[in-house]
C-alpha cells in the first residue's frame, strides 16, 4: 500500500504543476482557441515590452521581492546571532506560534493602518508632537518605491524564518560549538558568523527561497500596500487575466512567464551568491579575528526585533480597535464612539465566507496531512529521502503563474468542477509546508521502538496508530496547525480556481480592503486571524489535555 | 350605450391579453421552484451586498429560489466570462445567471449576443417601471430593447461635510479653487474604476464647449479636439490633489474611508441617498450632505439582465420581477439600507405601495450619459497621460 | 586531593572551595585542587555526578540553572570575572566536535590567535599536521576523516590556540583500542612539553596517567531530604 505514495504525490501535485505551467506557454506566443486566437506570433511580448511604465513595474517588483527577503534574513540570522538563549530568545519563542498564526491579508491590513498618513502610528502622536489637526499629504501606503508593502512582506516573514532556523539548529549541536569558539576567544556572535550561520544556511535554503518567490510574486498583499501606479508586475498581470478582453490573457501568459522566469534567475541569483560568498569568504573565517564586543549590531538587531514584535502586536490591535469603532476621527488615539454594531450587522453575512473557509481549511489540512504522513511513512520504511527540492517546488515557483495555467487549462478542457479544483490548489501550498514542519521531527524518530513494537507481535498497522503517532502527536499536530492556518489564508487559488464562486474571509477581506471599507475590512481581517488562531490553540492545547487526561486517570 | 359596450369590448380584449400572459407567469414561477440563481453583482458597497441579502431571504420564501450574490469588483470579468463560455461552446447551463450591468458592458454583451430576450414584457412588474419621467428605453445611448431590466437610478454626486464649509463641487472652478486653496484634500477614484471614468465625463459635460459629439460614437479625428479642456484641466488640479495628483483612491467606499479618516475632503458616489445612508450607519460625519454639479448630475440607470446560456431563466426572471416589485424598490430606496433611488412611477401604486416610500426625495436634475465608447476613449486616453 | 609529582615550568590551575548548587541539590561541596604546569588530574564518577558541569563551571559557561562559590585560578589570578574568551582553557570533547564547513587546515587555523598573518597561519596549520602525520589531509574535508583522524586534528586544533589551562572530556572513549592507547600518548606528551595544566574527566581506569590518584566524584545529594 505504501509503495502507492510516491506515485500518489505526483499525480495528486506534480503532474499537474507540469501540465498548469506548460500551458501558459502556448497563449503567451497568441494560440489561445478559446479566443479565436490561432496563429503564432510574439504579439503578446511585444505588448507586454511596449505597455506603459512595464519596465518601472518590474525594478519593483525585484526590488521589493530581493529587498523583503534580504531584509528577514538579515533580521532573523542577525537575532539568532545576538541574542541566542537571552530574555528576548524566551520571549520570542513564545510568540512565534502567534505571529505564525496571524495571516499575510491581515497584517497588512493592520500595518496599511498603522502607517498611514491618518493611521495609528500617526494618530498617536498627533496633534501633541505633530501640531496636526489634518493627516499629512504622504504616501506612506501603496507608496511608489514599495517601501510598505517590503516592510511588511519582512516583518511578516520573520517569524517563518526564525522557526525554520530554530527546527535546523536542533539538528546542529549549537551549545558546545559556542562554548568551544568562545573557549578560542571568539565573541559570541562572531561564533555565529564563523561557525554556526555556514552550517545554518544550508538548512535554510529552501525556506529562503520560498520567501523570495513568495515576495517577489504576492498579490494580495501588494493589492493592499503596493504601489499601484504601476503596480509590481504580479499585481499588473493578476489585472490583465481579469480584463474582459481575451487579448489581455495572452499578454497575461506572457507576463506569468516572465515572473516564473524572474524567480527561478533571483533563486540563481541568490544561489550564486552563496557560492561567491563562501568562496571568498573562506579565508575570513579563519584569520583569527575574534570581533568585538558587538555591541552596536547587537543593539540594531535587538531594536529590529522588538519592533517587529511591537507593530506586530499594534497591527492586531488595531484590526480590533477599527472593528469595533463607530466614529474615529483624526486625530484621536481611540475611537470617540465605540459600537458593537458593524459586527452584529456584518455577523449575518460573514457566515457564509467563514464557513466556506473553515470547511476548506479542515478537509485541505487533514488531507495534506494523511498525505505527508503517507509519504513521508513511505521513506522512512525504504529508507528514502524525497529530495526537498521537488516537495517544494510549488513553494518555489510563482503562485500567480501555475494556478493561471492550470485555469487556462480547465477552460480549454472545459473543466468545470470548481470547487474540487479550489480545493486542489490549496492542497499544492499545504502540503509543502506541513511537510517541512514534520520532516524534521518524523524522520528523527526512533526506528527502535517500532521495532520492539513489532517483535511484541503487533501488526504493523496498529504499531503505527498506537506508538508512532501518539510519541509524535506534537509535531504532527503543529505541522496540521500550520497546513490549517496556510490554507485559510490562500487567496489566489480561491479566486483564480473558484471563479468567485466560494468566497472565504480572505477573498472578502482582499476585496472589502481594496474597496476601502475600513471596519468591514478590520472584521474579515480578524476572522481570517481567529480562524487560524483556533488551530494553533487546538494544536498546542490538545496534547496538553491528552496529558492532563492521562495524568487524572492513574491519580484520579 | 355604445360606450358601454365599447367598454366592455376593450375589457374583454385586455383580459384575454392579460390572462394568458399571467398564465405564462404561473409557468414560470412553477419552472423557478427550487432553482439556485447565481447572481454577479459588484461586491464593493456593504450596503448592496447587505440589501441582497434581504432579498435572497424574501426570494427563498416566497418562491423557494436560492439567490447567491457572487461579488465581482467589475462586472466587465463576469461578461469576459460568459464571452468565453459562449467561443467554448457552453450555450446552457453556464455559471452566471443574472448580472447587473449598464453602459459599455451592456453594449458589449448586447452586440456579442451574449444576452436572453426580450424578456422584460414578460414581468408582471415591469408595467410599474417610470417609463414616462426615466431615461429607461436606452442604455447609455443604446436601445434597450427589453433585453434588460431597469433596477435603479445613479446620479453622480459629490458628498462633502456642511460642517465644513459650502459645496465645492457646484463647477469645475470653484472645485479648482478650492484644491488650489486647501491643498491635498481633493480626488477621484482611478480610472477605470466606473467612479472615476464617470467623474471624467462628468467634468468634460461641463467644460466641453460643444458636447454633441459626445453623444455619438467617437472618432479618432476628433477625440484629442474634444477632450482637450479636460486634460488641462485636470494638469492643473492634480498638483493640488491629494498626494499631488500621483496616486488615486480606487473607488466610492475608499474615497469615503478617506474623507472619514480626514484626509479629503469630498467623496465621489453614484447613489444620491449615499451620504444620508452614510451619515446614519456611521461610516461618515453626521453632518454630510451630497450635492450635484450646477450642469445637471450624470445619471443613467443601472439594469438586470440574463445571460444567453443560463440554465435557470425561469427563476432569475422570478428574481428580477420581485426586484421590481414596490416592496423591494422601498426597501432599496430606504437610506437605513442602501437608499438607491427606485425605478417604479409612483403614480401607478396602491395608496399603501406608495407609503412605502419617502415623499420628500427627488432625484437632482440631471444630463445623460454620453456614448459608452467615450467611456473607453477617456479611460484610455487618461492612462496614457497619467496612469504611470 | 591529589597533587602530580612532577614541578614544572608553566601556569597552575587552582580550585578552592568550589561548591556549585542546582536548583535543589548540590552537585560539589568543597571541592579543591591544584593542577601543575603540565600535570594532568583524573577526575571520575558515575554518570550524572556532574563531571562536565565542573569542566563547564571552569570554562566559564555554567548554565543558568546553577550557582557556584569558591575560586578559580590560574597562576594565582582569578577567573571570576573574566568571560569565557578571556579565560584561554581549551577544551577537547568526546565528539571532536570539528566544524564540518571548514577543510582539516582551516580547523586548524580557527584555533590559532588573532595576531598572526596569513602565512605564518598557514604554517603553523602544516607543521600541526606534519606532527601527527597528516600532512595529506590538509585540503580535505573534515567528513573524510576516521576517527582517529579526527580525534588527532581536534587535539592539535586546541594545541594551536595555546591555551593556559585545559579540559578534556572523555576524549578517548569514542576510540577503539589500538587508537587509543596510541592517542592518549600523544595528548599527554603534547601537555607536557607545552606545559598546560589539564583536567581531564574519564570514567575509564586504564585513562589514567601513571602515580595519579584521581579525583572521584559523588553522585549528587539533594539539599532537602524527601
Amino acid at each position: 500500500m505504501l509503495r502507492l505514495a510516491p506515485y500518489l504525490v505526483t499525480a495528486l501535485l506534480g503532474v499537474p504543476i507540469l501540465a498548469g505551467t506548460a500551458s501558459l506557454i502556448l497563449p503567451a506566443w497568441n494560440y489561445f482557441p478559446a479566443a479565436g486566437l490561432k496563429e503564432f506570433s510574439a504579439l503578446p511580448w511585444q505588448l507586454l515590452s511596449g505597455y506603459p511604465g512595464i519596465m518601472t513595474s518590474f525594478f519593483l517588483t525585484l526590488w521589493t521581492g530581493l529587498g523583503a527577503t534580504l531584509l528577514s534574513l538579515t533580521a532573523t540570522l542577525g537575532f539568532i546571532s545576538f541574542c541566542w538563549q537571552s530574555g528576548w530568545w524566551r520571549v520570542a519563542r513564545k510568540l512565534l506560534a502567534p505571529l505564525l498564526a496571524v495571516p499575510h491579508v491581515a497584517f497588512a491590513i493592520g500595518f496599511a493602518f498603522l502607517v498611514a498618513p491618518s493611521g495609528w502610528l500617526l494618530r498617536l502622536i498627533s496633534p501633541a508632537l505633530t501640531g496636526w489637526h489634518h493627516p499629512p499629504n504622504w504616501q506612506t501606503v501603496q507608496d511608489p518605491m514599495g517601501l510598505a508593502l517590503m516592510l511588511a512582506m519582512s516583518l511578516k516573514e520573520i517569524p517563518f524564518l526564525l522557526l525554520m532556523s530554530m527546527a535546523a539548529l536542533s539538528q546542529i549541536d549549537v551549545e558546545r560549538q559556542v562554548w568551544l569558539g568562545r573557549s578560542f576567544g571568539y565573541s559570541p556572535h562572531r561564533v555565529w558568523y564563523k561557525l554556526l550561520l555556514p552550517q545554518l544556511y544550508p538548512s535554510i535554503r529552501l525556506p529562503v527561497f520560498a520567501v523570495l518567490a513568495y515576495s517577489l510574486c504576492v498579490v494580495d498583499m501588494a493589492l493592499i500596500l503596493g504601489p499601484n501606479r504601476p503596480a509590481t508586475l504580479a499585481v499588473q498581470v493578476y489585472h490583465w487575466f481579469n480584463d474582459p478582453d481575451f487579448h489581455w490573457k495572452t499578454i497575461a501568459a506572457a507576463g506569468a512567464l516572465t515572473l516564473l522566469l524572474t524567480t527561478l534567475a533571483c533563486i540563481g541569483l541568490l544561489v550564486f551568491i552563496e557560492a561567491t560568498w563562501r568562496k571568498l569568504g573562506r579565508f575570513f573565517l579563519v584569520n583569527g579575528r575574534r570581533g568585538g564586543k558587538g555591541r552596536v549590531p547587537g543593539a540594531i538587531t535587538r531594536i529590529h526585533i522588538g519592533l517587529t514584535l511591537v507593530t506586530s502586536c499594534m497591527v492586531a490591535a488595531g484590526l480590533i480597535v477599527w472593528s469595533l469603532a463607530r466614529r474615529w476621527p483624526f486625530p484621536a488615539n481611540v475611537p470617540t464612539r465605540w459600537s458593537l454594531s458593524n459586527w452584529i450587522r456584518e455577523a449575518a453575512f460573514f457566515g457564509d465566507p467563514l464557513r466556506t473557509s473553515l470547511v476548506i481549511a479542515t478537509v485541505v489540512s487533514i488531507g495534506a496531512l494523511a498525505l505527508v504522513l503517507f509519504s513521508m511513512e513511505y521513506q522512512a520504511s525504504n529508507d528514502r529521502r524525497w529530495p526537498l527540492l521537488a516537495i517544494c517546488l510549488p513553494l518555489l515557483l510563482p503562485q500567480l503563474s501555475m494556478l493561471f495555467g492550470v485555469r487556462l487549462l480547465a477552460i480549454r478542457t472545459g473543466l468545470q468542477a470548481q470547487f474540487p479544483l479550489v480545493l486542489w490548489g490549496h492542497l499544492l501550498y499545504v502540503f509543502p509546508y506541513v511537510y517541512l514542519c514534520l520532516a524534521g521531527s518524523y524522520f528523527a524518530f526512533d526506528p527502535r521502538y517500532m521495532h520492539t513494537a513489532l517483535a511484541l507481535g503487533r501488526s504493523r498497522v496498529y504499531v503505527y496508530f498506537r506508538v508512532k503517532l501518539p510519541l509524535l502527536i506534537k509535531p504532527v499536530l503543529f505541522s496540521w496547525a500550520v497546513g490549517f492556518g496556510v490554507s485559510i489564508l490562500q487567496f489566489l487559488p480561491t479566486l483564480i480556481l473558484g471563479q468567485g464562486r466560494y468566497p472565504t474571509v480572505t477573498t472578502e477581506a482582499v476585496a472589502i480592503a481594496t474597496g476601502g471599507n475600513r471596519r468591514m475590512a478590520a472584521i474579515y481581517a480578524l476572522l481570517q486571524l481567529l480562524s487560524s488562531v483556533f488551530a494553533y490553540g487546538i494544536a498546542l492545547g490538545w496534547p496538553r489535555w491528552l496529558a492532563h487526561r492521562l495524568k487524572c486517570g492513574e491519580s484520579c | 350605450m355604445n360606450s358601454h359596450k365599447l367598454i366592455v369590448a376593450l375589457a374583454a380584449t385586455l383580459f384575454l391579453a392579460v390572462a394568458p400572459a399571467a398564465a405564462d407567469w404561473r409557468t414560470t414561477l412553477d419552472e423557478a421552484r427550487n432553482r439556485t440563481v447565481y447572481f454577479n453583482a459588484w461586491g464593493g458597497s456593504s450596503e448592496v451586498n447587505q440589501y441582497l441579502r434581504w432579498a435572497s431571504e424574501e426570494v427563498m420564501r416566497r418562491y423557494d429560489i436560492v439567490l447567491k450574490h457572487v461579488k465581482v469588483s467589475d462586472i466587465a470579468q463576469t461578461v469576459s466570462v460568459i464571452l468565453a463560455e459562449k467561443a467554448g461552446g457552453r450555450h446552457d447551463n453556464g455559471s452566471v445567471d443574472m448580472v447587473w450591468i449598464n453602459g459599455e458592458n451592456f453594449k458589449a454583451m448586447k452586440q456579442a449576443g451574449l444576452l436572453y430576450g426580450p424578456f422584460t414584457g414578460k414581468l408582471p412588474n415591469y408595467r410599474l417601471v417610470n417609463l414616462r419621467n426615466l431615461p429607461l428605453n436606452e442604455d447609455f445611448t443604446i436601445p434597450v430593447e427589453g433585453l434588460e431590466a431597469p433596477w435603479g437610478v445613479g446620479q453622480l454626486n459629490i458628498i462633502y461635510d456642511r460642517a465644513k464649509g459650502p459645496f465645492p463641487g457646484v463647477n469645475s472652478r470653484v472645485l479648482l479653487e478650492y484644491a488650489q486653496k486647501h491643498v491635498g484634500r481633493i480626488s477621484y477614484p482611478k480610472p477605470p474604476q466606473f467612479h472615476g471614468s464617470s467623474f471624467l465625463k462628468q467634468l468634460l459635460l461641463e467644460l466641453a464647449p460643444d458636447t454633441s459629439p459626445l453623444y455619438r460614437p467617437v472618432e479618432k479625428s476628433d477625440m484629442v479636439q474634444v477632450t482637450r479642456p479636460l486634460w488641462r484641466y485636470l494638469d492643473r488640479l492634480h498638483p493640488v490633489a491629494w498626494r499631488k495628483g500621483r496616486a488615486f483612491p480606487t473607488g466610492s467606499a475608499h474615497m469615503k474611508q478617506l474623507m472619514d479618516d480626514g484626509e479629503l475632503d469630498i467623496a465621489i458616489s453614484f447613489n444620491p441617498q449615499d451620504a444620508a445612508t452614510a451619515a446614519r450607519n456611521g461610516t461618515l460625519p453626521p453632518t454630510v450632505a451630497a450635492g450635484a454639479m450646477e450642469i445637471g448630475a450624470l445619471t443613467n440607470c443601472h439594469f438586470l439582465a440574463i445571460p444567453f446560456n443560463s440554465g435557470n431563466k425561469a427563476a432569475a426572471e422570478v428574481v428580477i420581477n420581485f426586484l421590481l416589485s414596490p416592496e423591494a424598490q422601498a426597501r432599496k430606496a430606504d437610506t437605513r439600507y442602501w437608499g438607491d433611488p427606485t425605478i417604479l412611477d409612483l403614480e401607478r401604486l396602491t395608496e399603501r405601495e406608495r407609503g412605502l416610500f419617502d415623499p420628500d426625495f427627488h432625484l437632482f436634475a440631471g444630463i445623460a450619459e454620453p456614448h459608452p465608447s467615450w467611456q473607453t476613449a477617456l479611460e484610455k486616453m487618461w492612462q496614457e497621460r497619467y496612469g504611470h | 586531593m591529589a597533587g602530580a609529582s612532577i614541578e614544572m615550568r608553566g601556569i597552575m590551575l587552582e580550585v578552592e572551595h568550589l561548591c556549585i548548587h542546582g536548583p535543589d541539590f548540590e552537585l560539589f561541596e568543597d571541592l579543591s585542587f591544584r593542577v601543575p604546569p603540565g600535570a594532568v588530574l583524573p577526575l571520575m564518577g558515575p554518570s550524572g555526578c556532574g563531571k562536565s558541569t565542573l569542566l563547564a563551571c571552569i570554562s566559564g559557561v555554567l548554565p543558568t540553572a546553577f550557582n557556584y562559590t569558591g575560586t578559580i585560578s590560574l597562576n594565582g589570578s582569578k577567573l571570576d570575572s573574566v568571560p569565557v574568551e578571556e579565560r584561554r582553557i581549551g577544551i577537547l570533547f568526546q565528539d571532536d566536535l570539528l566544524f564540518p564547513h571548514m577543510t582539516v587546515a582551516e580547523n586548524l587555523m580557527f584555533g590559532i590567535p588573532a595576531r598572526i598573518r596569513r602565512p605564518q597561519r598557514i604554517g603553523q596549520a602544516l607543521a600541526a599536521l606534519k606532527a601527527v602525520s597528516m600532512e595529506a589531509f590538509t585540503h580535505r574535508r573534515v567528513t573524510t576523516l576516521s576517527g582517529g583522524q579526527k580525534a588527532r586534528v581536534s587535539l592539535m586544533r586546541t594545541l594551536l590556540s595555546k591555551p593556559k589551562a585545559m579540559l578534556l572530556d572523555e576524549p578517548f572513549s569514542r576510540l577503539d583500542r589500538e587508537l587509543r592507547t596510541s592517542f592518549r600518548e600523544l595528548v599527554f606528551s603534547k601537555i607536557r612539553a607545552m606545559g598546560v595544566p589539564t583536567i581531564l574527566v574519564t570514567h575509564d581506569h586504564e585513562d589514567l596517567p601513571p602515580g595519579v590518584e584521581p579525583i572521584l566524584l559523588r553522585p549528587p545529594e539533594k539539599k532537602h531530604a524527601g
